[in-house]
């Protein structure tokens, strides 16, 4: 329903984006879903899969820009703002944007989210191991200073990003369900680093989504 | 001639043994084409069991594998595994407390050529974490990816359909809300049966019965129902009600009256003073 009328309404705003002919575009297959824009879980889960990433990395917004150069995805993502703009698709944050995210848009999100994603494999990976670690000894995430870190910093762009009067973000109001959150996007971060990482992204983004 | 090929992560290393039948001119240079599978092998770094097969193997771990992680990364609820009975299937489910669960069926595991253990124990089973199930799928994908070892291997990674997905949480889901619905009605006039029907107090009856037993309900009839019933019952228990009735408020209009009393104490000593 709202990715429907979503659609319907940013339509003339993903107009302005020129389908591009980057090479690492091509990989990704346009799923069968309706209007040929985003549904709704598919731009929560990019958002926070970026915010995870965000946390990750403390330069990641300079790398993005870097990255946007790199990959060749400027047609798409011109800028700051326009990355910026793409983001507050995600329904559940304070200023979000009444406009749909492109089939197209979207995989250039996920090109930049894998890219980060690659970047960060050696941290997601110790992270992940010093979580399983704590856990086998009964220890809390404090005793792991990366870790703590992470999830501290996550909590805050969570927090100050979405919107506390949406039902989907009232769930996340303890630190301990934030955190289970942050762990969960960074063990989904790291099958994002793989051979094949980004076909794994882009079609489980669209799961329960195809007719 | 054998060829093998190793996919090694650190966590997971697969091994190939295979054979070529493409001609040799397109056998690639050095590294030739591995197109006819002959053994299959997976180690887990820590676990002293390994997984020994033929392509079933190979292949019920791929599918297992894309099943999982599909479902992991999107977050959306696993399909259900059919089940031993209809068909042995290489299983990959997440755990409630953290990490997964691997079961291979000892139809998959090569039973002459492992090691005794499997002999023993035909279903081999792990728990694996997030980084091992990671290492397993980047291995497989690795190995999909190699033009060179079995081309005609394919890692179908799509997006679940609607409809699936739904089958997924099929029948015993679908039917939970409606299950519950029935028994909680069924519960309800259960509950219901067992409780007395309420005696409507009608009005000819208890002037009838008023009368006889002057003595006990005269407590009674205030506290049941002051309202409905005191124009009947009133009248009858006139002579023994007010005396009841009167006697509390008299008791609260007591306590006003000492405190009157005790004003003027106080005010008994003021004009001594000056």
């Amino acid at each position: 329903m709202d990715s429907d009328k979503t659609g319907m309404q940013g339509n003339s705003a993903t107009l302005e984006a020129e389908p591009s002919d980057s090479l690492s575009l091509a990989g990704l297959v346009d799923p069968d879903v309706p209007g040929q824009v985003c549904p709704r879980r598919t731009r929560i889960q990019l958002d926070w899969m970026l915010l995870a990433l965000e946390a990750i990395d403390l330069n990641a917004s300079e790398n993005i820009i870097a990255g946007l150069q790199e990959l060749q995805l400027q047609p798409v993502i011109k800028n700051r703002v326009h990355l910026w703009r793409l983001r507050n698709t995600n329904p559940l944050r304070r200023f979000s944007q009444r406009r749909s995210l492109s089939l197209d848009e979207g995989k250039a999100l996920v090109v930049l989210a894998c890219y980060l994603a690659r970047h960060e494999t050696g941290t997601i990976r110790q992270l992940l191991l010093a979580y399983e670690q704590l856990k086998a000894q009964n220890l809390s995430v404090d005793h792991h200073f990366r870790l703590a870190q992470y999830l501290e910093r996550f909590r805050g762009h969570f927090l100050s990003r979405m919107n506390p009067n949406r039902t989907a973000i009232a769930l996340y109001k303890s630190p301990e369900q934030t955190n289970e959150l942050a762990l969960n996007l960074l063990s989904q971060v790291l099958f994002c680093t793989g051979t094949a990482g980004m076909q794994r992204l882009w079609s489980s983004l669209f799961d329960g989504e195809v007719a | 001639m054998t060829i093998q090929r190793q996919y090694s992560l650190p966590n997971c290393v697969l091994i190939l043994e295979g054979l070529s039948n493409a001609p040799e001119a397109s056998a690639g240079g050095n590294r030739p084409e591995l197109n006819i599978l002959t053994r299959f092998e997976c180690y887990f770094a820590r676990e002293k069991q390994a997984l020994i097969g033929g392509r079933d193997l190979l292949e019920g771990l791929l599918q297992a594998t894309n099943r999982c992680v599909q479902s992991w990364i999107s977050g959306m609820q696993p399909l259900p595994y059919k089940g031993k009975e209809v068909k042995p299937e290489v299983q990959l489910q997440p755990l409630k407390e953290g990490g997964f669960d691997l079961v291979v069926p000892g139809v998959f595991l090569a039973q002459g050529s492992s090691e005794d253990a499997n002999l023993e124990q035909p279903v081999a089973q792990f728990h694996i974490s997030s980084v091992q199930l990671f290492d397993l799928m980047e291995a497989i994908d690795q190995l999909a990816a190699d033009q060179q070892t079995l081309p005609d291997l394919q890692a179908d990674i799509r997006p679940r359909s609607r409809q699936e997905v739904r089958s997924g949480s099929s029948t015993l889901e679908q039917s939970a809300p409606l299950a519950l619905g029935v028994t909680s009605v069924g519960v309800a006039a259960a509950a219901l049966f067992f409780m007395p029907v309420p005696k409507v107090p009608t009005p000819p009856k208890e002037s009838q019965q008023a009368p006889a037993s002057l003595g006990q309900p005269l407590v009674e009839p205030p506290t049941k129902s002051s309202g409905d019933s005191k124009p009947n019952t009133v009248q009858p228990l006139t002579p023994a009600t007010p005396s009841a009735g009167i006697q509390p408020s008299p008791s609260k209009a007591v306590s006003p009256s000492p405190s009157i009393k005790s004003l003027p104490s106080p005010s008994s000593p003021s004009p001594v003073k000056p």
